[in-house]
């Protein structure tokens, strides 16, 4: 690999080249999926490849290849810099990256099992004796179960000096199951939906799930919402689980605080942002007792690392503290913008793409109490539960949350279920209204792996940890079909 | 070659299948009147599927050397072994003969960094002559998709695509516009930013107006992603068999306004694609609505089986969880010009896009959305001013219901790989918003 990344490097280096790095990639995929039944997914994936940025006269270019050969290397590093001239043709402003450390260091994320050792076959029987746990009422017309696992190696070197190796192993798996009846079809899932839960971590995160252990509750919660009444409409107190808030963290907290967007760079597809740097330190975001910690370091998150894909150190900071709004997710470039230094939230797809500002593990800090505390606090509200749905205006104010499951709360009970819980709001305003979160027993973190931003469009994973939270007033029950 | 060597390394015994993914993609980008990113990357994605004994495992790489592609099949052999027998696991498919796609028509360029260059220059130009600040994307795609399988199947087929998509911004009201093709040249560059910079400059010192429900004209790129909904939620044949779909309990019944027809049909001139699916099989022309009425369904060759019909070749690489996907939605061009449909409202709003939609229940296709970018209020027929954005949350079996006119341009919007959306623009009644968007204050 030395040897690629010197060529790259060497290649680079011409009369206005700023800046140069190449991201040298080898990773290894796994997806094991099991749908009523049958196989729904078996594939054992082997990707590497290299991408090579290159900053000329203050301006970007970008190539990548599959081929790992010198020759090729030379050949993608040219076209970087033809391209690069081509973006710094009538540049008004050069992009200038914030001074960090020269870094020549080895990371890797710990792992207790290699996923890639558990024999394919051992996988495969948890998600069939799932499946055959959730097929048995007649009313799940489809039970899908899943893991995938992930070892990706990278290599990455930068004129500046810089030369880090990095592995990082990742692990996720869940399940869901759909009941269909009564004119209506209604699905549960867990540990959370879209693909269950995922983080940095061995095959010791699938394990301490408890997936099969809550495989008939799962079921049937789904086949008892096909006769639950629908959610109300009105304006309740409503209890978010942890992994809902998590999803409200990442639409509401999460993208408008990723200073590329702030800045205008998302313009055309994701949008812009709210939290315009004027707002820094004064503007209230959400109640006294709201602190959103983004944190590249803590153990088991999707976006833990060592160092990002622009070479800055994992790191932790506010980006709301006491319901003030304190920081942004920052990388070099547009860090430089804002005379600050990297949060080191720069990050790529793979080697193919060129690296973006990307929400890291995004967290809800722990209050106090039990959900169950907080229910018995609550006199007239209602509980929602699991990810169902979401949407978010584009500069992240409005947004509108479905949930898998529902419950009415009256003085201080858990009662009835309801189905197709909605809720809507603005993004201060319902951060403003969070009055109670539960304590650190009640915390977690919860994988987001299908992340997407960019054009072309780029997949990435983070965590966002939570416990249960309340929220006054909340609008619900938007839409009865 | 590669993918013949593949079976030779192979050897004899197994079923197997080989495909082979070759891309060159750029993408110029650019936001407050410059250029922020600007990519290109050549990859090759090359995997195998090997059915043994009933059991089935896939496996891929990124490298065509030997080493790697004796280590993909180990892999593929290994997960195939693991595997439990799979109950009717179907043969691969046999030889077939594919359907021509049109030609690709008008001037091309704008594949080197250069020309896309001058594009974004263009482009950029036209935005500061009438002080707007622009952002958005020039980019080209081309590629081959090839199978190749042990019963002798052989497909193969070649693609570009190119892509300009522009949002013009000025004090926060935006304007946008899009072109795609699979050819793309300078002019077409122009004519987008003209008509973002015209969206924009209508666009400005928007007042707000109360949600409920009104007479909306939706553009067709509106349409375009309301299509996405429905293709994956409806009219692929396992949603259905598994009692899923907006279509379960539906089928040769009237669900839309008779106004609306809408088949899946990769050989439409202006859509995007391959002429056979992800097995082999290929593709047909599948009339999916008929004058409103549910008429019928894509099917891969599992589902087939089951319904006792035959593939309509809108498979995905097996296996797969998905089931058979509509990739290429056409809606029937109506005889409305847009401003015939602005003439004939009285009330009402036109929307230029849709902003994060996404769906609430399937069953009911109900779906909430943003506007963005363009939305205007129209009274007595004309444009009276911009209006703030706003959210709507609505069936869209009771929308589909409503269409009181159906545009008689149609354009493409990109969808999944393989594919995208052909429709026009649409005039529906009661339409239902339920709050502003953007407002830092209560709904």
């Amino acid at each position: 690999m030395k040897e690629l990344m010197d060529e790259a490097l060497n290649s680079a280096s011409r009369p206005g080249v700023d800046y140069a790095d190449i991201r040298i990639i080898r990773k290894r995929d796994q997806q094991f999926a099991v749908k009523s039944g049958r196989i729904g997914s078996l594939v054992d994936d082997d990707d590497a490849g290299f991408g090579v940025r290159v900053l000329y006269r203050g301006a970007w270019g970008f190539s990548a290849s599959s081929r790992l050969k010198r020759s090729e290397v030379r050949r993608v590093t040219d076209e970087a810099v033809r391209i690069a001239k081509v973006s710094a043709r009538g540049l008004r402003a050069r992009v200038k990256l914030s001074r960090e450390a020269v870094v020549c260091d080895r990371w890797d994320s710990p792992v207790l099992q290699d996923p890639f050792t558990v024999p394919p076959g051992e996988k495969l029987n948890i998600l069939f004796e799932i499946d055959r746990l959730l097929r048995k009422d007649k009313h799940i017309k489809v039970a899908e179960s899943g893991m995938s696992f992930s070892r990706e190696e990278k290599w990455f070197a930068t004129s500046e000096g810089t030369r880090i190796v990095q592995t990082v192993t990742r692990s996720g798996a869940g399940y869901s199951a759909t009941a269909v009846g009564n004119g209506d079809c209604q699905t549960r899932s867990f540990p959370s939906s879209h693909g269950g839960q995922q983080g940095t971590s061995g095959f010791e995160l699938v394990r301490a799930l408890g997936l099969v252990e809550n495989a008939e509750r799962i079921r049937d919660e789904a086949v008892a919402l096909l006769k639950a009444p629908h959610c109300p409409s009105g304006e309740l107190d409503l209890i978010l689980d942890g992994s809902q808030i998590a999803l409200q963290i990442h639409e509401s907290c999460g993208h408008p605080s990723e200073l590329d967007r702030v800045l205008g760079m998302e313009a055309n597809y994701a949008g812009t942002s709210f939290l315009t740097v004027d707002k820094v330190n004064h503007f209230r975001y959400g109640s006294a007792m709201v602190n959103l910690v983004a944190d590249t370091t803590v153990p088991g998150g999707l976006a833990t690392c060592g160092y990002d894909d622009d070479g800055v150190r994992a790191q932790r900071w506010p980006i709301v503290e006491s319901g003030i709004l304190k920081g942004y997710h920052t990388n070099r470039e547009v860090a430089s913008a804002w005379g600050v230094r990297s949060r080191g939230c720069s990050r790529a797809q793979g080697w193919g793409f060129i690296p973006m500002v990307r929400i890291t593990n995004l967290s809800l800090m722990a209050g106090e109490g039990t959900l169950e505390d907080i229910i018995r606090d609550t006199r007239r509200g209602l509980l929602f539960q699991t990810n169902k749905s979401w949407s978010i205006d584009s500069r992240r104010l409005n947004f509108q949350f479905g949930c898998e499951i529902g419950f009415e709360i009256k003085n201080g009970r858990r009662t009835r279920l309801i189905k197709n819980p909605s809720y809507q709001g603005v993004t201060p305003l319902f951060w403003g209204s969070c009055d109670r979160i539960a304590g650190p027993q009640a915390w977690r973190l919860w994988g987001v792996g299908n992340c997407g931003k960019g054009q072309p469009g780029q997949t990435f994973g983070m965590s966002h940890g939570a416990s249960p939270a309340r929220f006054q007033k909340v609008r619900v029950g938007i839409h009865r079909a | 070659m590669i993918m013949e060597r593949v079976l030779q390394l192979l050897g004899r015994g197994a079923q197997a299948e080989v495909m082979l993914l070759a891309q060159e993609g750029a993408l110029t980008r650019f936001a407050g009147n410059r250029i922020t990113q600007n990519v290109a990357s050549h990859t090759v994605d090359l995997s195998i599927r090997i059915q043994e004994g009933g059991r089935i495992g896939r496996a891929g790489t990124r490298a065509v050397d030997e080493a790697s592609i004796k280590n993909m099949i180990e892999r593929a052999k290994e997960l195939s072994a693991a595997s439990r027998k799979t109950r009717g696991l179907l043969p691969l498919a046999g030889t077939r003969k594919y359907g021509a796609l049109p030609v690709a028509r008008g001037r091309d360029s704008l594949s080197t960094p250069e020309e896309r260059g001058s594009a974004v220059q263009l482009i950029l130009a036209k935005a500061r002559h009438v002080r707007l600040e622009a952002a958005g994307i020039v980019s080209k795609d081309k590629g081959i998709l090839a199978l190749m399988n042990t019963r002798g199947l052989r497909a193969q087929h070649k693609f570009m695509s190119g892509r300009v998509s522009i949002t013009m911004n000025r004090g926060g009201a935006s304007g946008w516009a899009e072109y795609s093709n699979r050819t793309v040249a300078l002019k077409d560059a122009g004519r987008t930013a003209e008509r973002a910079a015209e969206k924009c400059l209508k666009s400005q010192n928007p007042r707000s107006v109360d949600p409920g429900p009104y007479t909306v004209v939706l553009e067709p790129a509106c349409v375009g992603e309301i299509f996405q909904f429905m293709a994956w939620y409806g009219f692929g044949a396992l949603a259905f068999q598994e009692g899923t779909s907006f279509l379960t309990g539906r089928m040769g019944k009237r669900i839309f306004s008779p106004r609306v027809t809408i088949e899946d049909n990769v050989y439409h001139p202006l859509t995007q694609g391959f002429p056979f699916d992800f097995e082999g099989v290929p593709r047909e022309r599948v009339s999916l609505i008929e004058r409103g009425v549910a008429r019928g369904l894509v099917h891969d060759r599992r589902t087939a089986r089951a319904a006792h019909t035959r593939s309509t070749g809108h498979g995905l690489a097996e296996p797969n969880e998905v089931g058979p996907l509509p990739l290429n939605l056409v809606m029937q061009k109506g005889g409305s010009r847009l401003e015939d449909m602005i003439r004939d409202t009285r009330r009402g709003i036109l929307v230029t896009h849709f902003h994060y939609t996404n769906m609430m229940n399937p069953r009911e296709l109900v779906l909430t959305g943003l506007t963005r970018d363009g939305t205007y209020l129209i009274e007595r027929g004309r444009i009276a001013r911009p209006v703030r954005n706003l959210r709507f949350t609505e069936s869209m079996l009771k929308a589909f219901s409503n269409v009181e006119a159906v545009g008689r341009e149609q354009v493409y919007t990109e969808g999944f790989f393989g594919g995208g959306y052909v429709a026009p623009a649409i005039k529906i009644h009661n339409f239902q918003f339920t709050s502003q968007a953007e407002e830092e204050k209560p709904l």
